[in-house]
């Protein structure tokens, strides 16, 4: 959380997290896309020649003006590939919320746990429990003929019984619903 | 409706606003009080704490900038914020590293084309950045290495080329390290010839059949300079990223994994000759004259006995 006194604004940070290809720059796009152009900026996409994650994605969403302040929040989405930790620790610094978005294709199972862990991690190097930052989950790909069921992917990964909701980003079903969900948890977590 | 009676306007609420009402209607029972009216109150002890603690601070630095950047906010743009350019700044380290090693190498005297390749791929990461975060000062930086690096590739031949790269290096260094600032700055100054240790892997792999200088280019526009993030690579992600066939991302961290090994196994066996060098030296301290000295080198010795069996158990060394 940033707090900008000359400009009498709040920065908030929320980051998609997940394992490579599972939906991270999909959802951020639609999001981009389906927003009320006035509320949002440019969209920044750094990614490789093959359209994958290199760096982030990002754009600024403007939550408006409460009282005499301005709220505004950083979209970040970072590369899933595991060999991309040290960007991954980078952008997730200082984050304010978390949309973890989990591949419910059977065969990504262990990419789902090894990216849960490898967010955790980061946030402990930080000095900072999963507990502490206000996370919901998001089940994507839901459309799969043979994807995991959420209440499976609720037992694997969400013990701590986050908000969820099941997606179809690339259809821009469950993305707002994320968004939402996430941003009620940051403000509310603002608030104490 | 009459002319005394002037419509009610309702204003709509601010964004944020909205998200708090819809988590009170989703969930009345965890909403503790008016949410909103909590939210309003913590902003202004926020602001007014964060305007306490700048004013402190321009008391004791009265020299130093301000910390609030100005954002030239066009009306109806949303303009990025100040976390755009800190996220590129951190991801920026792993490429000033990139270019502090290359840099080493070349100057020693390494194989050119292969730093020079690495350098001119960290440069071309840090200049996405740099654009990305509308970065002006980092980008004109990363230009005037780019002619730097282009002037050596045509003086190379001449004799005179690797001396005024050197000095070109050695001026550029310390206002790039200005720039970015912190420990990243500090390791800049503090440039001097150390081990470049993962160029030897990279000269390994070369010589794997079907690699080579062109496919090691994509590997580092892919951000894959370490040994240690190849060898943790998925050969599957590897291959999607970079581009290279499947076979051979399977090679190439197979190979760097087996470099890895043979690495891990010859610092074990050198560790193992420098202790029996120190116990020699531990046996020929006094133990009258110097008894403490001699305790703390014995006690000293055994905890680095015990921290190389480990190593041993999990290298097995030949």
């Amino acid at each position: 959380m940033r707090v900008n006194v000359r400009q009498r604004q709040l920065e908030l940070k929320v980051v998609f997290y997940g394992p490579g290809l599972s939906g991270k720059t999909t959802n951020l796009a639609w999001l981009h896309d389906n927003l009320p152009p006035e509320a949002r900026g440019r969209l920044i996409q750094l990614d490789t020649e093959g359209e994958r994650t290199l760096f982030f994605d990002y754009f600024p969403y403007d939550l408006g003006t409460v009282g005499d302040y301005d709220i505004k929040v950083d979209f970040f989405t970072v590369p899933g590939q595991s060999f991309y930790q040290a960007t991954r620790r980078a952008v997730l610094d200082g984050v304010d919320g978390i949309i973890f978005v989990a591949d419910s294709a059977p065969e990504r199972e262990a990419a789902n746990l090894l990216s849960h862990d490898d967010m955790r991690a980061a946030l402990e190097e930080r000095g900072r429990s999963l507990d502490e930052v206000p996370h919901v989950y998001q089940w994507n790909k839901q459309d799969l003929p043979n994807a995991v069921s959420p209440s499976v992917l609720e037992r694997m990964l969400n013990p701590e019984k986050a908000a969820s909701v099941t997606a179809i980003a690339a259809k821009g079903e469950g993305v707002l619903e994320a968004k939402a969900l996430v941003l009620e948890e940051v403000l509310v977590h603002v608030s104490r | 409706m009459s002319v005394a009676d002037p419509p009610e306007i309702v204003m709509p609420l601010p964004r944020a606003l909205v998200h708090l009402a819809r988590r009170h209607e989703r969930d009345p029972s965890a909403a503790d009080g008016d949410e909103a009216a909590r939210f309003q109150e913590r902003l202004a002890r926020l602001f007014a704490r964060e305007a306490e603690a700048q004013a402190a601070a321009a008391v004791d630095a009265p020299d130093a900038p301000t910390p609030d950047a100005e954002v030239s906010n066009r009306p109806g743009v949303v303009a990025p914020s100040d976390e755009l350019r800190a996220v590129t700044h951190r991801i920026s380290s792993q490429f000033v590293d990139v270019i502090s090693q290359a840099s080493t190498e070349l100057l020693r005297g390494g194989d050119a084309d292969m730093a020079l390749a690495r350098i001119e791929s960290a440069l071309a990461s840090l200049g996405r950045l740099a654009s990305a975060a509308d970065d002006a000062r980092h980008t004109e930086l990363l230009d005037a290495m780019h002619e730097h690096v282009a002037a050596y590739r045509e003086a190379r031949s001449d004799g005179r080329g690797h001396a005024r790269f050197r000095d070109a290096l050695r001026a550029w260094l310390p206002d790039y390290a200005t720039y970015v600032g912190g420990a990243m700055g500090d390791k800049l100054r503090r440039l001097v010839e150390f081990e470049a240790d993962d160029m030897p892997l990279f000269r390994h792999l070369e010589s794997v059949r079907g690699i080579g200088p062109r496919r090691l280019c994509r590997l580092y526009a892919a951000g894959l300079f370490t040994a240690e993030a190849i060898s943790e690579a998925d050969p599957a992600d590897m291959a999607a990223v970079t581009g290279l066939p499947r076979h051979l991302a399977e090679r190439v961290v197979t190979e760097t994994r087996g470099w890895r090994a043979e690495q891990r196994s010859q610092v074990v066996l050198e560790m193992k000759g420098r202790l029996m060098r120190f116990i020699a030296v531990v046996r020929g301290l006094d133990a009258e004259r110097d008894p403490e000295l001699r305790r703390a080198a014995t006690d000293a010795y055994e905890a680095m006995r015990l921290i190389v069996t480990e190593l041993e158990e999990d290298h097995v060394v030949g």
